[in-house]
């Protein structure tokens, strides 16, 4: 397949994106559903003692914490007589998906369908990471003291440092570099960086 | 290409764990991070009467809607991603450190073009900014980092076919 110039290739990517972000919008839930599963699935083997429940509602991961609060003081929920709950928003990682197929759309290469699949499943695996960091971080500063009571969690600021990184760094980043990685060898990177001028440039040369 | 990797991910996980450090965003990233907020009001100032800054917050006097530019609003982590792919990259010093400066000064152009459009996008509608604020303009951002890095890539391209030895 003849590679896209640099302008085209981006050009498609612009022309992309907002399909990309309407289907992703469209998707919702659907998008997050399954990763929603497996991260309060690993939150709930993890902490027992904190969380009781993790569900889905539309796009929004809610984490019902086995304890409650009253007057200030964290009890079990059965004492408080209420139950504390955590919302994340599973939209503020999983925004890498439309960002990583406009990438990936954007490139003419063969077996498209199956490498995006793939793609995504290596981004969904990046999410789940990235939902326990936040969950982690909320339950954190909402529980305070009753969070650390639990053995084996990392400490304090390994805590903040991931989810910052999770949040901020992962959900951009990692669709470029999961697209670099499967067009690397597809004739779009030598044309993207000009080879072609480092070739022509060889053969105009007297000794070739 | 596993040299590439991993030179990128030490530089990325290293400044950016560098860039959270309390000592640094006291002493370099919020200060930074006002001095963007008073650049993107300076440029709005004289089409608009309304706005003024304080610290890292823009005000809209009446419209009274304020935007306040916090810790990955600032095109920091963006730079930080630049810069670990240019290092990453094998180039001489002099071509690294002008990419790294010329890259930073497109991605802060692109962070003013942010921060403007969501000051007034958030006047406008709330939801709108918000959506935009979260999903939309990170994406934009990392486009433009990934286009100043092939730009980088084709001129070392091009600077290497203009010394191919005869």
């Amino acid at each position: 397949m003849k590679p896209p110039t640099v302008r085209r290739f981006f050009g498609f990517v612009v022309l992309l994106l907002p399909t990309a972000f309407i289907i992703w919008h469209a998707l919702g839930s659907v998008l997050a559903a399954p990763v929603v599963w497996v991260a309060g699935e690993l939150l709930q083997w993890w902490l027992p003692e904190l969380i009781s429940e993790v569900t889905l509602d539309g796009t929004r991961m809610i984490i019902a914490a086995s304890v409650g609060e009253l007057n200030g003081a964290i009890l079990p929920a059965a004492e408080a007589g209420n139950q504390l709950a955590f919302q994340l928003d599973t939209r503020t990682l999983t925004y890498s998906i439309p960002f990583y197929a406009a990438l990936h759309f954007a490139t003419p290469m063969e077996s498209t369908l199956e490498r995006f699949a793939r793609g995504l499943l290596i981004l969904w695996l990046l999410v789940i990471v990235g939902l326990v960091c936040t969950a982690l971080k909320d339950l954190m500063l909402g529980l305070g003291d009753t969070f650390f009571e639990v053995q084996g969690l990392p400490p304090a600021a390994a805590i903040a440092l991931t989810y910052q990184f999770s949040v901020l760094m992962v959900p951009p980043v990692a669709p470029v570099l999961l697209w670099a990685f499967e067009a690397r060898n597809l004739g779009l990177f030598p044309q993207l960086i000009d080879k072609p001028a480092a070739r022509q440039a060889q053969s105009e040369s007297p000794d070739g | 290409m596993s040299r590439f990797i991993i030179i990128f991910t030490v530089v990325l996980v290293g400044l950016f764990t560098l860039e959270m450090l309390d000592s640094v965003q006291a002493a370099a990233i919020q200060p930074f991070t006002s001095w963007l907020a008073t650049i993107s009001a300076g440029i709005i100032m004289p089409f608009d009467d309304g706005v003024i800054a304080y610290g890292r917050v823009i005000e809209h006097t009446a419209a009274q809607f304020a935007v306040s530019i916090e810790a990955g609003c600032n095109g920091v982590e963006a730079t930080i991603v630049l810069i670990a792919g240019v290092l990453a990259f094998p180039a001489t010093w002099m071509q690294k450190l002008a990419a790294i400066l010329l890259g930073f000064l497109a991605v802060q152009a692109m962070n003013i073009l942010r921060i403007i459009s969501l000051f007034y996008l958030g006047q406008w509608d709330l939801a709108m900014f918000t959506w935009t604020h979260l999903y939309i303009w990170p994406v934009l951002i990392m486009l433009d980092v990934l286009i100043v890095f092939i730009v980088y890539l084709r001129y070392l391209s091009r600077q290497q076919a203009a010394v191919v030895p005869i």
